[in-house]
């Protein structure tokens, strides 16, 4: 009798580099958005955000798989 | 006048409807290359109840500073615009973000949303405690 093995969780800066590559695609400049990411029941939530006080708008919001890196959903604010 | 004016009033408004025009002209939609968030303020003369806008400096490709508007004696500000110039059609939000929403509860007057999907309404229905108060947002 074997006991189950849960899958490894992707660590954090492959799930930003993964979040990272289609950021860059869509968005001119990353410099001015700030990442935070999370760990929840559905996957990675990594979400950009304006970090220039005062300006309003958005960034990419993704929620990523765990285990295999698929982008689940994504979302381009503005 | 003691009345502030709605966002409903303000869309319907010639002079802000052709703010709103041009800031969406200049925004370049069409270009991924260029498009960027344009906007300004709304304000209106207490005495005469005239409506004008002055435009703020052009935004990013995803967002824009409308923190600080200028003041104008005799008038305060009810309402502001900009734009969201990225096609909906390729994923983007036409509708206000999470900074938006949070930014126009802070500020105290409409925001008015250009997209291409229309124009969307986040804050409030008009502005914060009527006309009373400083020039420029409300307390």
């Amino acid at each position: 009798m074997s006991a189950a093995v849960a899958a490894p969780l992707l660590p954090c800066d492959e799930v930003l580099r993964i979040a990272q590559a289609d950021a860059q695609r869509v968005y001119r400049d990353l410099t001015n958005l700030a990442i935070t990411l999370r760990l929840e029941s559905d996957g990675w939530h990594v979400e950009y955000n304006p970090s220039r006080p005062g300006w309003q708008g958005g960034g990419p919001y993704y929620v990523i798989d765990p285990v295999d890196g698929t982008i689940i959903s994504k979302t381009y604010y503005q | 006048m003691t009345a502030a004016p709605t966002a409903t009033e303000l869309l319907s408004h010639p002079v802000v409807r052709a703010a709103i025009d041009s800031a969406w002209a200049d925004s370049k939609a069409d270009d991924p290359a260029a498009r960027h968030e344009e906007g300004g303020w709304i304000y209106l003369e207490l005495a005469s109840g005239v409506i004008t806008v002055e435009r703020a400096a052009t935004g990013e490709q995803q967002d824009i500073d409308l923190f600080n508007p200028p003041t104008r004696a005799g008038c305060v500000i009810v309402g502001k615009f900009h734009t969201h110039p990225n096609p909906s059609d390729k994923g983007w939000k036409p509708g206000p973000s999470t900074s938006d929403v949070q930014y126009d509860e802070m500020h105290g007057v409409p925001d008015l949303i250009r997209s291409d999907q229309g124009v969307h309404v986040s804050g409030p229905e008009s502005r914060r405690g009527g006309l009373s108060g400083p020039p420029g947002y409300p307390e």
